[in-house]
């Protein structure tokens, strides 16, 4: 125990070590070695993390290096705090002011469950990569920045204070810039990775505030309950008793600002605008950064925070209704999509809402619960829709279609209203994507049950207001996941007559001639197949989809609670009446969803029913309430005709204004020095040679020898000196 | 103890500034012939001086603080001015930043073949001026140091320069000559209101009375007069113009040390002399900064001309420092300290990338004619980004330091000018992004670019050490961060307590 105690700093090396490895030595033009190298130093951080999981469970700590046996930690009623961490490894950075910034790791039951999940989400997803981007030229480079990603994502989970996890936090913000610009090529993914990195960066500012607003107040960043820790009860009780700005408690502010890196990261309304365009990213690096880890790290952030909010209720009011209307907002356009990915995409902003409004309302164990379970089955969503893209596009139909465009093709294979039918032609696929639909729509005993259970009882005890609110987007989680589970798997294969993606950055002539040599596809050969590495990914992440609600059971006994107690809180009872409303929603979703979609597309080309019923909100919902376009208008018109108004203001009336009274004292100076220079240095000799001498003079001002210049400015100096030394000063 | 241990008795000091004046005139007697010769002799110089600075860098004692490696000798005594030499933990780090900057600048120059001997010339004494700014205690001394530095660079961009070059000399120059002339009221005040008839600094500031009244007239003319050569809004101007007009070498160094030269005199002759001047004038200045925080990122958002958004770039990053001086408190000063030295750093590689790496061999900068230059020069590429993830603000790299510590004193403070202030992150990271995305990985427009010339190694040696600087600076800060403390901390105390005094 002892040993993966002492070398929990091991985990965030190993991936940074294969990041390194792979870009500074010439391993990065074997691209197979790149990649086994990232995946095993991956699968040996996952068994320290398991190791580390296991003695952190076991109450397990270490104390000035002695490993010794903690109490078990029982939350009272009231206040809430966290248990006393397992392992804290310090050492000074840099001086701050008069304190010195510390550095160092701080482990307890919830850094060491995130741990556990990123490693083995993150190895899942090295080694279906392995399968997925064999054929990319630039695959070693994607292993490295994979790699730095978890290594990052690994270090903000044990990070010790709030600086070393904003530094990982912005490393792994710039992995995801790196990695959905991954094919830049391609002008749409250059464009969504600027986006997501500026949108989340707004978030971002806005965190710094909050952490530059703590240490102004605590005078330190650092995790701990005891003095000098940010989690100190009397330190709380001063922020939530003072005021600051806006009639707003100091704890209030900076627990607010704070959020607002977890709105950007998390992406909850208004700044979800990002994530669907994230989506450009290659399917392992949506699976990893955009379903399973970066995105909850904005939840994670709250979480590990969580005492700044709970001591002034005040923002957990803001954080319970982004959260809530994130889950709903993102739900309605779920509905609407046709993009696989997007769908997906939009479900991860759903279900953060629900971790979000589950820490709002004051749910701890559920959001963190929620966020594990959800990192596994989304991880599989988003993998197995990866396999079903990547069989697709093998389709002769599509290949045919656009052969010169592989991002078009790429679109036209991840529109769902030309699958239809997979589940007999990729059955690994479907099975393992099966169990995933049935966690996220909440069928027990898939994990999403327990875990979306647990946020609706909490909310249901709190607040009765986000309790219907998330029970609204379960019912349509259940909807839009049927949707697009039965339209993928069952019924006929549409994609012999696709809907065709047009490209709007290719040029025209692509698209047309895509359609000229549609007519003899009388070759009607479909390829299957399906990759056992990432079969092997998938199966694993499915077990996990089955069977992580078994960490935290709501029954007491063995087994019963796991997590509560691994993280020290209270245990929510089993309250049947929640559950069973709970089932009963996801059942009707799913019924609905299968009633109205049971006999839809017949052909890629036919009409959605939803959109038959009721065109205009359909058209709303697809175009995702024109939010991104509401932007362009406002802030990005605004933003870039400011900076033009500026820069004008800046070359013509500032600039002109500041030439004019130079060119007017340079003119004043240019007789003065003349005058000066004649009259004082040549006086005798410039009398009598007159004016042509001044001539001379003058055009010996400009005749650029800067030792002349240098001898005037000196002399002048002097000059003035005594004048005014001898001449004034008396 | 430093690191290392250094004999006293050898003036270290001068030796760094003679290190660039001695070259400059064995330079002016080589024959015109030996282009090469100078070269060598200009670059190996400055690897010296480099080597110098670093010697005392590393033998300066942080424990026990103050000024060391004091050199003085009278020079006028019936005006009361020395020869007064000396470091503390603010003006080292920036000797050290003058030496790295003149090495990689020199290395970068090696493609200069119009007139290369003035040009060499020039450079070395521009940079002995620059030196000696960073070492006098003499407010006299430093004056004659400061106008030695200023007017080579005239030169410099009038007969080396490229776009509006002559305009941008101009300009440049005589912005620098009317902050001079504010400077020079301000030095002449402060000699006769101390009572003192001294320019020695040391003991203007232990032992001057200056009355608050004199002090709230003389603050303005100096920190202004300095702050022209920081780039302080609305006296910024000159910078983006003289920026772009620059060779290569002259941009790293008028960016990188050169607008350090005004953010320290507004520190040590300003600030450290005149505290009660600066106690009334600075949340003025702290409001006119914003505009340079915020106002010169959001310009740099819209320009095509890459070295235009560097410049711009400058402008508000400089303004951040001059926004940390305004703050005053103790992490705000070390935060100011630490974004000269990065900014230093970062700007002289943006421009040795732009300018020598691409400009040289493209002749153009403007954005929508290149592209796709990732390919051709990876390096490049790699080390733009760099210092592009460094201006963001990018935990890791240098920048980040700096900006930490600028916001969090600023917001002690003024909480409300730091909240202001932040807007310029993301605007930065839009700026920035657009560059290399235009520059290095957009299509390539003209075909021409795929076969550029190779980089030389001196391109490489010049880029990589200010690469290794950027990144050993942000992974482990507490290298610089501990100098800088000894310096800032009883300034931050002087500064508070007359404010506590006086109030």
């Amino acid at each position: 125990m002892a040993f993966f105690l002492q070398n929990a700093w091991l985990i965030p090396l190993l991936p940074l070590l294969a990041s390194a490895i792979i870009t500074l030595t010439p391993i990065r033009r074997q691209a197979m070695a790149s990649a086994w190298l990232a995946t095993g130093l991956m699968m040996v951080a996952t068994v320290l993390a398991l190791g580390l999981l296991a003695a952190v469970s076991g109450g397990w700590a270490l104390h000035h290096g002695e490993l010794v046996q903690l109490a078990a930690h029982h939350s009272e009623h009231g206040a809430f705090a966290f248990p006393e961490p397992n392992v804290v490894q310090r050492f000074v950075w840099a001086p701050t002011g008069d304190t010195a910034l510390q550095m160092g790791i701080y482990i307890d039951g919830a850094a060491a469950a995130m741990l556990a999940m990123v490693t083995i989400t993150s190895t899942c997803i090295h080694l279906f990569s392995i399968g997925y981007m064999a054929a990319h030229p630039r695959q070693s480079r994607f292993f490295s920045f994979i790699a730095l990603f978890t290594a990052a994502m690994l270090l903000m989970s044990m990070a010790d204070n709030l600086l070393l996890f904003f530094m990982a936090w912005e490393i792994m913000g710039l992995c995801s810039y790196l990695l959905i610009g991954f094919l830049y090529e391609r002008p749409s993914a250059a464009r969504a990775a600027v986006k997501a990195f500026i949108t989340t960066r707004i978030g971002d500012v806005l965190l710094l505030l909050g952490i530059v607003y703590l240490y102004a107040q605590a005078g330190g960043i650092s995790f701990g309950n005891e003095e000098g820790g940010i989690f100190h009860p009397p330190l709380l009780e001063r922020l939530a008793s003072e005021t600051g700005a806006l009639g707003l408690s100091h704890a209030a502010g900076i627990a607010l600002l704070i959020f607002g890196g977890t709105v950007g990261k998390s992406a909850q309304f208004p700044l979800h605008v990002w994530l669907p365009d994230a989506m450009e990213g290659p399917t392992p690096v949506s699976a990893l950064i955009h379903a399973a880890t970066m995105v909850a790290a904005g939840v994670f952030l709250v979480a590990r925070t969580f005492p700044l909010f709970a001591a002034d209720p005040t923002s957990l009011g803001v954080v319970a209704f982004i959260g809530a209307f994130t889950a709903l907002f993102a739900a309605t356009i779920a509905l609407a999509q046709f993009d696989i990915k997007r769908i997906l995409a939009y479900s991860t902003l759903s279900q953060l809402g629900f971790m979000v409004a589950a820490l709002g309302v004051g749910g701890w164990v559920a959001a963190m619960f929620h966020l594990i379970t959800h990192a596994f089955f989304k991880a599989l969503l988003f993998l197995g829709s990866g396999s079903i893209i990547h069989a697709m596009e093998q389709q002769p139909s599509i290949q045919r279609i656009h052969h010169h465009d592989e991002y078009a093709a790429q679109q036209t294979a991840q529109d769902i209203r030309n699958m239809g039918g997979l589940r007999t032609r990729l059955p690994w696929t479907f099975w393992t994507y099966t169990a995933g639909y049935l966690a996220l729509a909440g069928i027990v005993p898939f994990a999403g049950f327990w875990s979306k259970d647990e946020i609706l009882l909490d909310a249901f005890k709190h607040n009765l207001a986000v309790y219907l609110t998330l029970s609204v987007a379960a019912f349509l989680t259940a909807v839009y996941m049927t949707r697009q589970w039965w339209l993928v798997f069952f019924g006929e294969y549409r994609g012999a007559h696709p809907v065709v993606f047009e490209n709007p950055d290719a040029p025209a002539s692509h698209a047309g001639h895509g359609h000229e040599d549609h007519h003899h596809d009388h070759d009607h050969g479909e390829h299957w197949h399906e990759d056992p590495r990432m079969i092997a990914a998938l199966v694993v992440l499915a077990s996990f989809a089955v069977t992580a609600g078994a960490f935290n059971l709501p029954f007491d006994g063995p087994g019963g609670h796991w997590l509560a107690s691994l993280w020290g809180q209270e245990a929510a009872k089993l309250n049947p009446l929640v559950a069973g409303l709970s089932l009963l929603i996801a059942l009707v979703g799913i019924a609905l969803g299968w009633y109205g979609y049971r006999n839809a597309f017949a052909t890629a080309m036919d009409t959605d029913p939803l959109a038959a019923r009721a065109p205009g909100l359909f058209a709303v919902l697809n175009a995702k309430y024109r939010i991104d376009e509401l932007y362009a208008a406002t802030i990005g018109r605004l933003t870039t005709s400011l900076a033009t108004a500026w820069s004008l203001l800046d070359r013509s009336v500032i600039d002109r204004l500041v030439d004019g009274m130079g060119r007017f004292t340079f003119g004043l100076g240019k007789v003065n020095f003349i005058i000066d220079d004649t009259l004082l240095n040549d006086g005798p000799d410039g009398l009598a040679s007159g004016t042509q001498g001044t001539g001379r003079q003058a055009r010996r001002l400009q005749t650029g020898k800067a030792q002349d210049y240098l001898i005037y400015v000196f002399s002048g100096l002097l000059a003035l000196a005594v004048f005014w030394l001898y001449v004034i000063g008396r | 103890m430093g690191l290392i241990t250094l004999p006293a008795d050898v003036p270290w000091l001068s030796l760094i500034w003679l290190s660039m004046l001695v070259p400059a005139i064995i330079i002016a007697v080589i024959p015109d012939r030996y282009p090469d010769l100078m070269r060598w002799v200009g670059a190996g110089f400055a690897l010296l001086s480099l080597i110098l600075s670093l010697s005392v860098f590393l033998a300066y004692d942080p424990v026990k603080g103050g000024f060391q490696f004091i050199e003085q000798l009278d020079w006028i005594p019936q005006l009361g001015i020395s020869y007064l030499l000396g470091v503390d933990g603010i003006n080292l780090p920036m000797l050290l930043l003058n030496g790295i900057v003149i090495f990689t600048g020199s290395l970068m120059s090696w493609n200069i073949d119009v007139r290369t001997k003035e040009y060499w010339v020039w450079l070395l004494l521009l940079t002995t001026g620059v030196y000696g700014v960073f070492s006098a205690l003499d407010l006299f001394l430093f004056f004659v140091f400061y106008e030695l530095a200023v007017l080579p660079m005239y030169l410099l961009i009038g007969i080396w320069g490229s776009t509006r070059k002559e305009y941008g000399a101009m300009k440049l120059t005589l912005f620098l000559m009317a902050g001079s002339a504010l400077v020079i009221i301000g030095m002449i005040g402060l000699y006769f209101g101390s009572g003192l008839r001294t320019f020695n600094m040391l003991v203007l500031a232990e032992q001057g009375f200056i009355s608050g009244n004199l002090q709230w007239l003389l603050f303005p003319a100096l920190f202004v007069g300095f702050g022209v050569l920081a780039g302080m809004f609305p006296f910024h101007t000159w910078s983006p113009t003289g920026h772009v007009a620059a060779p290569t070498a002259v941009s790293m160094l008028h960016a990188g040390v050169l607008m350090k030269l005004g953010a320290y005199g507004c520190l040590r002759a300003a600030m450290w002399l005149m505290p009660v001047g600066a106690r009334d004038w600075l949340p003025i200045i702290a409001v006119l900064t914003i505009f340079n925080v915020v106002y010169g990122a959001s310009i740099a958002m819209v320009q095509r001309d890459a070295k235009f958004i560097i410049g711009y770039s400058s402008v508000s990053h400089m303004g951040l420092v001059v926004m940390a001086l305004a703050a005053g408190t103790q992490i705000a000063l070390m935060g100011a300290v630490l974004q000269m030295f990065a900014h230093g750093i970062m700007t002289a590689l943006f421009f040795a990338v732009v300018g020598r790496m691409i400009y040289d061999r493209t002749h153009t900068r403007q954005l929508p004619e290149l592209g796709g230059l990732g390919r051709v020069m990876p390096f490049a590429a790699a080390m733009f980004i760099l210092g592009g993830l460094s201006s963001m603000g990018m935990p890791g790299l240098a920048g980040f330091w700096a900006e930490f510590n600028i916001f969090i004193g600023v917001w002690e403070r003024y909480p409300l000018i730091a909240v202001i202030a932040a807007l310029s992150i993301p605007i930065t990271g839009a700026y920035i992004l657009r560059a290399v995305w235009s520059v290095f990985y957009d299509e390539v427009k003209n075909p021409e670019f795929l076969h550029l010339p190779k980089l030389t190694w001196q391109e490489y040696t010049g880029a990589l050490i200010l690469a290794v600087v950027l990144v050993g600076l942000g992974l482990y800060p507490a290298w610089m961060t501990e100098l800088i403390d000894t310096a800032v901390r009883p300034l931050a105390a002087r500064l508070s307590e007359v404010a506590v005094a006086l109030r």
